[in-house]
């Protein structure tokens, strides 16, 4: 696959955790990809950490949407800058954080290498946690 | 024959490794000064500071002042058309205070960033997306709790 076909793998799967697809996510990423990310060690391994992650998320944000806001390539690797917007009406387990009605809009970057057929095999993010968390009613010192 | 008159992926790549090395390795300002556009774009921005040229260059100044012995390394560029992807990580000793305003730690840290910036034809900054693992820096620095504890 060359990178047009990688980009729009991540387009799809950007579309399918919108829509909470998993069938589609479970076709267009390796069922053994290995995520780089922080917190991606309390995940599931796999692919399954992948939907467990979006889930969490949209428990957390009910509304939650993506919307990919700059995407290119080199070789076998997509960078996708994301924009992700919200309400925390879940609140955020993993952080203690109570629901409070917040609106979300936060971005991340990821990095991702693609196996010859186009599938995700690997990831690295970054997401703005702190932005996440401070808008989701929680206090940093900062 | 034709010439190209845009900058290549390679030359791209080639002035971000300068660019870091010279800032965050070598603390060299004046080269960020002159490798930044005017017309440069912050989306980054920290609290406080302008999302310019003047409030980057501020941001420099402040990140390398409370890390003296600030070190890059990078792990991938990945570019194309007038963007370049960065994976890096940035380490130091907190000795200025994580942000502006914190009591230094006095510990070291080591902080992963995947950055895009794009450049402009003529070989200049002109805009810079960036996240960087902050709550991971500051676990390793004690401020906060690790997540999930």
């Amino acid at each position: 696959m060359g990178v047009a076909e990688n980009i729009d793998v991540v387009r799809r799967i950007e579309g399918a955790h919108n829509m909470a697809d998993y069938d589609a996510v479970r076709s267009l990423v390796a069922v053994d990809f290995t995520p780089h990310t922080p917190g991606s060690q309390m995940l599931p391994p796999g692919v399954e950490g992948a939907i467990a992650a979006n889930e969490a998320g949209r428990e957390s944000f009910p509304d939650k949407r993506s919307e990919i806001l700059d995407i290119f390539g080199e070789g076998d690797k997509v960078v996708a800058h994301v924009r992700m917007t919200g309400t925390n009406t879940g609140g955020i387990a993993w952080a203690g954080v109570p629901a409070n009605g917040g609106a979300i809009d936060i971005d991340w970057i990821q990095i991702s290498r693609h196996a010859d057929d186009g599938r995700v095999v690997e990831t690295w993010a970054q997401m703005d946690t702190p932005k996440l968390l401070m808008q989701s009613g929680m206090q940093m010192p900062m | 024959m034709r010439r190209q008159r845009m900058p290549t992926r390679e030359q791209n790549k080639e002035l971000v490794r300068r660019f870091i090395d010279e800032v965050f390795n070598k603390k060299n300002l004046d080269y960020a000064m002159e490798a930044i556009s005017d017309d440069f774009v912050e989306h980054q921005v920290l609290p406080g500071m302008t999302p310019d040229k003047k409030g980057t260059m501020e941001q420099f100044r402040v990140l390398l002042e409370a890390s003296p012995d600030m070190k890059a390394e990078i792990h991938e560029l990945i570019a194309s058309g007038d963007r370049v992807a960065i994976r890096g990580t940035y380490s130091g000793t907190d000795s200025g205070g994580f942000m502006p305003g914190m009591t230094p730690t006095n510990k070291p840290y080591s902080m992963e960033g995947i950055d895009i910036v794009r450049w402009g034809d003529d070989g200049r900054i002109l805009e810079h997306w960036g996240i960087l693992d902050v709550m991971g820096a500051m676990t390793q620095l004690g401020l906060i709790p690790a997540p999930g504890s």
